[in-house]
């Protein structure tokens, strides 16, 4: 079975709720692994929640587009949006040996996505960033 | 995402059910609060019914441990399913909680 899904999103945090259940709607009939749908689930919303967050340098409304092409044995999870320049790969893996004093809040986001998925690829084409998260089935 | 409160033998049981991303770990860190604002040092955390936890998820469990780590407390997690624990593990997250297959031995924990 093979699928595709797209869908444009405003770059604001409350409007990851809406997005997936829409995804969840197109995921379902493919009866995919849970681990992989969990991947899928934790890499879009590390990677938005980064793009809504950090992207950005004015209080604008920007659209995000979401889209997922399946061929039945990939699954290609593609974020584009016209936020500044910034490629995740480039992040820095947080030290996950330190104890609950020394921890600094958050940082984690990137490194579970990097774990959970077979792999990323970015680039920048027309002022736009472009993540693709590779999952395979 | 629901969270469920008990009282079992002096320990708060939080039960938490669903998804705990970005959206719904605003309203769970509210209620976390509540609770160690209210003066519970005993807290068992049940993530049996828990399907999906995102980095957002985890930052509002790493803040209850360190308030509790201040206040001098004892917090534990329970009955992770498969998913939410690879989420763990591969965080580090497992190594700063004490996380208990069963929650009769997390409530023997807390109470030893």
């Amino acid at each position: 079975m093979s699928g595709s899904f797209s869908k444009n999103i405003k770059n604001d945090l409350s409007e990851l709720t809406a997005l997936v259940i829409d995804i969840h709607a197109f995921l379902d009939p493919l009866e995919l692994p849970p681990k992989a749908v969990y991947a899928l689930d934790l890499s879009l919303e590390e990677m938005l929640t980064n793009i809504v967050k950090y992207g950005y340098d004015d209080k604008n409304v920007h659209s995000v587009n979401v889209a997922i092409k399946f061929d039945g044995k990939t699954m290609v999870l593609s974020l584009t949006d016209d936020g500044h320049e910034f490629n995740p790969l480039n992040a820095i893996k947080p030290d996950t040996a330190k104890s609950v004093p020394e921890r600094p809040i958050g940082g984690v986001g990137i490194h579970l996505t990097r774990s959970m998925v077979d792999d990323m690829r970015y680039r920048r084409e027309n002022g736009r960033n472009i993540l693709e998260i590779i999952i395979k089935i | 995402m629901v969270i469920k409160q008990e009282e079992k033998n002096g320990i708060l049981a939080l039960a938490i059910a669903g998804r705990l991303d970005a959206v719904s770990s605003v309203e769970a860190d509210k209620e976390f609060n509540k609770v160690l604002d209210a003066g519970k040092d005993k807290l068992l955390i049940n993530l049996g019914e828990l399907e999906y936890i995102s980095s957002a998820g985890l930052r509002v469990l790493l803040v209850v441990a360190k308030r509790m780590q201040q206040k001098g407390g004892k917090v534990c997690l329970c009955a992770l399913a498969e998913n939410v624990k690879e989420v763990f593990e591969i965080s580090g997250f497992s190594s700063i909680f004490k996380i208990f297959e069963k929650e009769a031995d997390g409530l023997s924990f807390i109470n030893s």
